[in-house]
């Protein structure tokens, strides 16, 4: 049993259990923050893509062990801040949701690239979502809206 | 008990490993996918487990000498932006994996996991690094060319820890590396291909290739290599049909569910000629 | 309202996009047991002994001798059992379930469990034929007599996985009176209660099937959950208990359906002018160990035997054999990308025999209004292909581009291909099987529920049935509601395949709104329902395979650029054009995505999407093998649809969702072809394939 102190959402919590847990089980079934998808569990599709200190990871390789003293942020808060409601407005307009079940991760990373690179290039996007499979859209409408999202959220990141 | 669990230094760790603790976890992105359970599971990786990911102690980029050192548990991204990373390193962490992977992935794991077809492992392969191993008893420093036995295998004792990788500088090197993958992005390699050369007044006076993903470790031949030194780039390219002869015998890779030998081996080669004519 | 293609956001995109959506893994239920599958490992042979370990307390087996009713799922014939008896005919095979409330007690269990078998050899080849059809038009043996040449050649396409981002999942939980509720990922919630009937044997109000917010379905969820749906309901029935079957994705990959691997030999009878006079076509599908959809498959891949011309004197068969291999099915495009790709790359290499650009070898073939189908149906309707070409070839810079490649050393290369897609069922299924029917229901606030059995998997279709039914009422769309299906409340208005939703089911709604309009009458509750009626014009005959195999065509054109690097023969595409003909989009942004996200998956099935077996084993098993495209494998599309409105579609519109994938795979290896001057039989053309055929290839 490892007790394991991080912030979960901008609130301090304990875990205690297995050190060696996906990130993803104790979201999705201590915390119940059911955002975060599981696609692959193998890091191949994003779709469990979280924020561990501003950073995109993918939570169902990451041992909870590893989070001890981070911030992880879920799609859960991050959705109250100004930033989603551009990515949301975005991804609306421009057509980039079809099944959904890719997007919470997505916009995770569309929130990591840009925290990191406000104004990107369409390329420097493919490279920024290329842990983050989609099989409906064809990613071309999702490019477009985070290339909108950063022009009209200008000055956010 | 917690620190016990979670060491918080470099000596913490290397005490649990002489214990008998094991294995170490850096990031996990390859350990937690080899041994996932069901999901919804802890993957199988039991209590002694020593998490090193969180040791600030081993994670950093600076300049010692002529060597760049990198600390064993750097993760990949970080690498990745730091200006003193060499090129044909940087050039590899490119294509590895996604931003997700490489904020998480580790460089020490890189090597100690011991693909045949890592890539941040090639180039620091043909670069000629070195990496540091530390355990309670003692420290050594071996080439990474070696460290891996096979796949998956190293010479890394039960209670050796990776701390840190050293990395000599390329400049005046002209590197190049080439991934070939079944994607764009986020594939993991079917062959791929390192090289570095320094000419001085049209004379080699450094010559290094390296092949992943064609053989059990990843591959390069320094006695074919040492033949190359001190020849004008000229005769180099002169020779090019004897070098690919020469590599041809050696490299020999397998089929498996992500490509077949001969492909391998006819791009390897392609990449080498394709080098070998650059020169 | 003003024109029903102006885009409107989607109903459902914001509870997608905030995390809030509830996919079926995201439901829990207190005392949920969880299910893990114990498989057969060989490919062929019988069951000697199951040897189960002691079981903890509320550990329940649940195999075959659980099953109230008849042991077979319903797809069209029952052949494929819930859970093996004694025979296992593929690796993978279900046997049993454990269930449990410990995740981990549930996996010990499964691992423990040992299984014997007489194991037999695996029967792989192409032998057993369990469906075969011909069919014939004009006089082709005559038409082969007098033939000025004939040309033959065999084209192979590999399997293609859904890899829909969601995995199958299925929960069940008993409600009163014995009831059996099962939620879960699914296209088709009738064909999933249908099947569950028969094997719990209980009365039509013993199964309830409700929709979960379903992440990508692409075919894959069409018959598979009628397999989950029955065991689930047979562990539900067992243990009393809510049980919950979420696959991980090795096993999604592995034990699901996927599209079918075929062999298709085509010989063409030319005449002096190396006109197609004829054509004979031998098909064979690979269905794997049970036939399921696989016959369906086969008659689409048949129809479309010519392609997007016309051709008078047909000769036509084919097959679907079982092998001891994975269970092929519904995969978008059902049987026709297979059969395009074939006849696309027949034409094109026709085209360099007669020594003509493709494109104007095409042309002058295409199928125009009023000429016979393959079956001797009619094309009724405009038929705009010769616009919709020089849409493309304008669009892509073709012209210019197949001049300047053919002089340039570096491999690069233009295709373009030329498609249909037959929406709705084949045949007279609409009126003979399916009997479709939709209600809708207002309520005292003047808001409409619609109540339907199609399930929006990711395509939009709640928000373009809304847009439909608000357009007849002239009321906001923000007042019809299209809740996820739920077969206790919702009429079967049939699966959502074959490109029928917006057509069919739209049409249908169309006619109930209107109904609706007229009688209604503010602040009242009100209903109004509808049924399908053939349209009288369409004639099938399905034993001769003669008439009208589809009420309407959707049509379209794509061209492909490509570079093919010289050192790796890695592909990349350069640039990707269509042109659709889908009557009326009902909603651009909808309709957009629809192309991209289809052409995308087609072009990928034609050069990058590779999954081979051997014996019996699939060799690519995850996401990380089965590799399919990335953000950075993909390049702007560029994307046009024409106006063609079809008298008996919702506002003309026809079907869209599988059309954009067809032509993906033809135009991806014709643009490689063009690159590399060699000739592709055989998809996908990945770079294992490109440097055998530049070692060893024909020109
Ligand atoms: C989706 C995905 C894509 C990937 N793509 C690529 C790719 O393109 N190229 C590539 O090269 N790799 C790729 N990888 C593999 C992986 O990310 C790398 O090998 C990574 O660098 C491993 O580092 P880690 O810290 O995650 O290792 P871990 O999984 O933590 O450990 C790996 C092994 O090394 C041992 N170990 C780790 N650190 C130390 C240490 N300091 N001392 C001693 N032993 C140690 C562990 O015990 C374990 O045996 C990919 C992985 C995934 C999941
Ligand atoms: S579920 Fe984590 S990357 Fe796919
Ligand atoms: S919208 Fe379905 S996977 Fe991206």
């Amino acid at each position: 049993m490892a007790r394991i102190e991080f912030t979960l959402n901008r609130e301090p919590v304990v875990y205690e259990g297995d050190a060696a847990r996906r990130l993803i089980d104790v979201i999705r079934d201590d915390f119940g923050l059911k955002g975060t998808k599981e696609g692959c569990g193998e890091g191949e599709c994003g779709a469990c893509s979280v924020l561990v200190d501003r950073a995109v990871v993918p939570s169902c390789l990451y041992p909870v062990a590893n989070v001890a003293g981070r911030a992880v942020v879920t799609i859960e808060d991050f959705r109250n801040t100004k930033r989603y409601q551009v990515l949301q407005t975005a991804f609306l307009e421009e057509g980039a949701v079809q099944c959904g079940f890719c997007t919470p991760g997505m916009i995770i990373a569309a929130e990591a690239l840009l925290s990191k690179d406000p104004h990107p290039t369409a390329e420097e996007i493919t490279i920024g979502l290329s842990g983050n499979l989609c099989r409906c859209t064809g990613y071309n409408m999702i490019i477009r809206a985070i290339l909108r999202a950063a022009k009209d959220g200008d000055g956010l990141w | 008990m917690v620190a016990d669990r979670f060491p918080q230094s470099k000596a913490e760790a290397l005490a649990l490993l002489a214990a008998g603790g094991g294995p170490v976890v850096a990031g996990g992105t390859d350990l937690m996918v080899k041994r996932r359970r069901w999901s919804g599971l802890a993957p199988a990786i039991p209590e002694t487990a020593v998490y090193v990911a969180n040791i600030a102690e081993l994670s950093y980029v600076k300049r010692r000498g002529s060597k760049i050192e990198i600390g064993g548990a750097t993760p990949l991204e970080i690498i990745l932006e730091h200006p003193l990373t060499p090129a044909l390193l940087r050039g590899a962490i490119k294509e590895t994996g996604s931003p997700g992977i490489r904020n998480t992935a580790t460089l020490g794991g890189n090597l100690v996991n011991a693909s045949p077809a890592a890539d941040p492992a090639l180039a620091l392969t043909c670069l000629g690094a070195s990496v540091r191993l530390e355990s309670v008893k003692g420290v050594r420093e071996v080439p990474v060319l070696g460290l891996s036995t096979g796949p998956g295998r190293t010479i890394l004792n039960q209670d050796e820890l990776l701390t840190a990788v050293l990395v000599p500088m390329d400049d005046g090197w002209n590197t190049a590396f080439v991934k070939v993958g079944g994607r764009k992005a986020d594939a993991i390699s079917k062959v791929s291909f390192a090289s570095a050369v320094k000419i001085d007044d049209g004379i080699v006076t450094a010559f290094a290739v390296a092949f992943g993903a064609v053989g059990p470790t990843i591959l390069r031949l320094p006695a074919i290599e040492r033949t190359f030194v001190g020849l004008s780039c000229a005769e180099v390219r002169e020779r090019e049909k004897d070098i690919i002869l020469a590599y041809g015998d050696v490299v020999r890779p397998i089929d498996d569910q992500r490509s077949n030998a001969h492909y391998r081996k006819t791009v390897a080669l392609n990449l080498l000629s394709e080098f070998i004519r650059s020169i | 309202m003003n024109d029903i293609s102006a885009s409107i956001v989607r109903c459902d995109a914001a509870a997608k996009i905030s995390g809030r959506a509830a996919y079926v893994a995201d439901l829990s239920i207190d005392g949920i047991l969880h299910a893990k599958t114990v498989r057969s490992t060989i490919a062929n042979g019988t069951i000697l002994d199951i040897v189960i370990p002691p079981l903890p307390e509320g550990v329940v087996i649940v195999d075959h001798t659980d099953i109230p009713g008849e042991n077979g799922v319903k797809i069209i014939f029952k052949e494929m059992p819930v859970f093996a008896e004694t025979e296992v005919k593929y690796i993978g095979e279900p046997i049993l379930l454990v269930c449990g409330p410990d995740k981990a007690v549930v996996e010990k269990i499964a691992r423990k469990i040992v299984v014997t078998y007489k194991e037999e050899p695996g029967v792989f080849a192409w032998t057993t034929s369990k469906s075969h059809y011909a069919y014939q038009k004009g006089d082709p043996d005559h038409a082969f007599k007098t033939a000025a040449r004939i040309h033959t050649e065999t084209f192979e396409t590999g399997y293609q996985e859904q890899a829909y981002i969601e995995p199958q999942g299925m929960i069940g939980y008993p409600e009163a009176a014995g009831k059996i509720t099962l939620v879960g990922s699914m296209q088709c919630p009738y064909y999933v209660k249908n099947a569950v009937l028969g094997v719990i044997a209980c009365d039509d109000d013993g199964i309830r099937v409700i929709q979960a917010e379903t992440g990508g379905a692409f075919g894959g969820k069409e018959e598979f959950p009628s397999l989950t749906g029955a065991q689930i309901a047979v562990a539900v029935k067992k243990t009393g208990k809510p049980v919950s079957l979420i696959y991980e994705r090795t096993e999604d990959v592995e034990v699901t359906t996927k599209r079918h691997p075929s062999k298709i030999t085509l010989s063409a009878a030319l005449d002096a002018d190396f006109r197609v006079i004829g054509l004979k076509a031998r098909v064979g599908l690979d269905a794997g160990a049970y036939l399921g959809l696989s016959g369906v498959v086969l008659s689409r891949s048949l129809i479309a035997a010519t392609g997007a011309y016309t051709i008078a004197h047909l000769s036509v068969e084919g097959d679907a054999y079982c092998t001891n291999t994975v269970p092929t099915g519904a995969f978008r495009g059902f049987g026709a990308p297979q059969m395009f790709y074939a006849i696309e790359q027949l034409m094109g290499h026709l085209a360099a025999l007669a020594g003509l650009d493709p494109v104007a070898y095409k042309r002058r073939h295409l199928a125009r209004k009023n000429d016979l189908t393959s079956t001797q149906g009619v094309f009724r309707d405009p038929i705009l292909l010769p616009a919709m070409i020089d849409t493309v070839l304008q669009r892509s810079d073709y012209k210019r581009k197949i001049r300047a490649f053919a002089k340039d050393d570096a491999w690069k290369g233009i295709g373009l291909s030329v498609f249909f897609h037959g929406c709705g069922f084949t045949g007279s299924g609409e009126a003979t099987h399916i009997k479709a029917r939709v209600r809708l229901e207002k309520d005292a606030d003047d808001h409409v529920i619609v109540r339907i059995a199609a399930v929006d998997m990711g395509q939009g279709s709640s928000t373009a049935l809304a847009k439909i039914v608000a357009g007849v009422l002239e009321r906001p769309v923000a007042t019809v509601h299209v809740p996820h299906p739920d077969t206790d409340t919702s009429p079967d208005s049939g699966p959502t395949v074959a490109s029928r939703t917006t057509m069919i089911v739209g049409g249908l709604l169309a006619r109930c709104a209107a109904n609706l309009k007229e009688a209604w009458v503010d602040g009242m509750v009100q209903t109004a329902e509808e049924r399908y009626v053939q349209p009288a014009f369409i004639t099938w005959d399905e034993e001769a395979f003669k008439g009208d195999a589809y009420p309407a065509y959707s049509w379209g054109v794509t061209a492909v650029e490509v570079e093919v690097d010289k050192r790796t023969c890695a592909v990349t595409l350069k640039g990707v054009w269509s042109c659709y003909d889908v009557g009326k989009t009902i909603d651009a942004i909808l309709a957009e995505g629809q192309a991209d996200g289809g052409v995308t998956q087609g072009i990928a099935y034609g050069y990058l999407e590779n999954m081979e077996i051997k014996d019996g084993r699939l060799k690519q098993r995850n996401l990380t093998d089965y590799v399919i495209p990335t953000a950075s494998d993909v390049c702007p599309t560029d994307t046009v649809f024409v106006d063609n409105p079809f008298a008996y579609g919702p506002y003309g519109a026809k079907g869209l969702g599988e059309l954009t994938l067809i032509g993906g795979a033809p135009a991806v290896t014709a643009a490689i072809e063009n690159a590399i001057k060699r000739r592709i039989t055989r998809i996908p053309a990945t770079p294992e394939t490109i440097l055998e055929l530049i070692e060893h290839g024909q020109d």
